[in-house]
């Protein structure tokens, strides 16, 4: 991998070591109101959700496994929200170490791709994933599944379908949040609550939802994730320093829970 | 690894930057760049988010991104230029716009600061050049 095989012409981790310099200056209203939110940078991936619960106790990731979705969704929003939603498992199998759940996802990723003619976008990929998770390369199992989100976005963006990779974001987001509510709820913590914070990022999904196109945003499922988004934001943007109660919590699994469903669930 | 489809991807993406776009060969370069700074944290079990932030500098003024901190990582954000006569530096505040105190590198066209949220959030990165000259830059982030 380039930046592995490039490592050892760094200037040398001895000569990289940090140095102090003067501190900036604070930055004035108008810089703040100007900074941008970005979806490829602005909001956490699955991965590092799951890596900070994994610290303050020694979560069951297995116990949030869950069967895949249907491959029989013909639907190209839906599709995209479930590709979102196996990628997000694709980390949690990662954390939790599970090899054939890795294979397993990576499986199912590889057909909704297909369904949506990305397959070949995702075929080097699937080998690669394959081959971390034998190797038990877990770290670089993460980085190759952000690999896989960023690529089929740019797949889907070279095809004029924006929207789709909005929708596939989202999808890995709900996931992650479903998956660490339900832990917390099943464990709570102050300190993990305090972990759930995510201020903007419902909010940036709201202004991205709305701005779909007709036909998508008036999926019935998307309407309803639309409708019940706000409550998210709200449930992710306490003040710092206050952390969500227990009950809280609960809401937001229950929350997460049914908006999942909506994604997961059987055309009709 | 560089992707077949970077050159498209990362266009796209400076067109979305409070930093203007940069030319796609301009970008590479400095992604390359970028990701050879990130890849000393990888030894130490950092992990690199794929997706760069990438465009040109603003003279005169820092770029700024908003970032979601999650509270118990840890966090190296890199960043580069293709001008290798220019200084870079990358900082972190607060939501607010309060410096954090964190590790910072710089050598030049290449900068990196780490950071160890105590609260999860939004925090502000900001990468700023030190000629008042408009170059193009990328960043990318490390996570574990």
């Amino acid at each position: 991998m380039f930046r592995r095989v490039c490592l050892p012409t760094l200037l040398g981790l001895g000569a990289f070591a940090s140095a102090v310099v003067s501190a900036p200056q604070p930055l004035d209203r108008e810089q703040i109101r100007g900074a941008e939110f970005l979806e490829n940078l602005s909001i956490p991936n699955a991965g590092e959700l799951f890596a900070a619960f994994a610290k303050i106790g020694k979560p069951d990731w297995t116990s949030h496994f869950r069967p895949p979705p249907p491959t029989s969704i013909t639907s190209r929003p839906l599709i995209a929200l479930n590709l979102g939603t196996l990628i997000a498992d694709g980390f949690l199998a990662a954390e939790a170490q599970d090899r054939q759940q890795v294979k397993n996802v990576s499986r199912e990723i590889k057909l909704l791709a297909k369904s949506i003619g990305l397959e070949q976008e995702f075929m080097v990929r699937n080998n690669s994933i394959a081959d971390f998770a034998d190797n038990r390369q877990w770290e670089a199992l993460d980085e190759e599944l952000e690999a896989v989100q960023s690529e089929l976005a740019s797949a889907m963006s070279g095809r004029h379908d924006d929207e789709l990779a909005t929708l596939m974001s989202f999808g890995c987001w709900l996931r992650s949040m479903e998956v660490v509510s339900a832990q917390l709820a099943a464990h709570y913590t102050t300190e993990g609550a305090g972990i759930l914070r995510q201020p903007g990022v419902g909010e940036f999904f709201t202004a991205r939802l709305g701005a779909l196109p007709t036909k998508v945003r008036t999926v019935p499922a998307v309407v309803e994730i639309q409708r019940r988004l706000p409550a998210l934001s709200a449930a992710l943007s306490l003040p710092a320093g206050t952390p969500p109660s227990i009950d809280a919590v609960a809401s937001l699994q229950s929350l997460t829970t049914g908006m999942l469903s909506l994604i997961t669930a059987q055309e009709k | 690894m560089i992707h077949s489809s970077l050159f498209s991807s990362l266009l796209a993406f400076a067109t979305i930057l409070n930093a203007s776009p940069a030319r796609g060969d301009a970008v590479i370069t400095c992604r390359r760049a970028a990701l050879e700074i990130a890849g000393a944290w990888t030894n130490d079990g950092f992990r690199l988010r794929e997706r760069p932030w990438a465009g040109i500098l603003p003279a005169g003024k820092p770029a700024l991104a908003r970032v979601n901190l999650i509270a118990g990582n840890r966090y190296w954000f890199s960043a580069a230029t293709n001008a290798a006569s220019t200084f870079i530096s990358v900082n972190i505040y607060t939501e607010h716009g309060t410096p954090v105190t964190a590790e910072t590198y710089q050598d030049g066209p290449l900068a990196a600061a780490g950071f160890a949220p105590s609260q999860s959030g939004l925090y502000l990165i900001a990468v700023s050049e030190s000629h008042g000259t408009p170059v193009p830059f990328c960043l990318v982030y490390s996570y574990k």
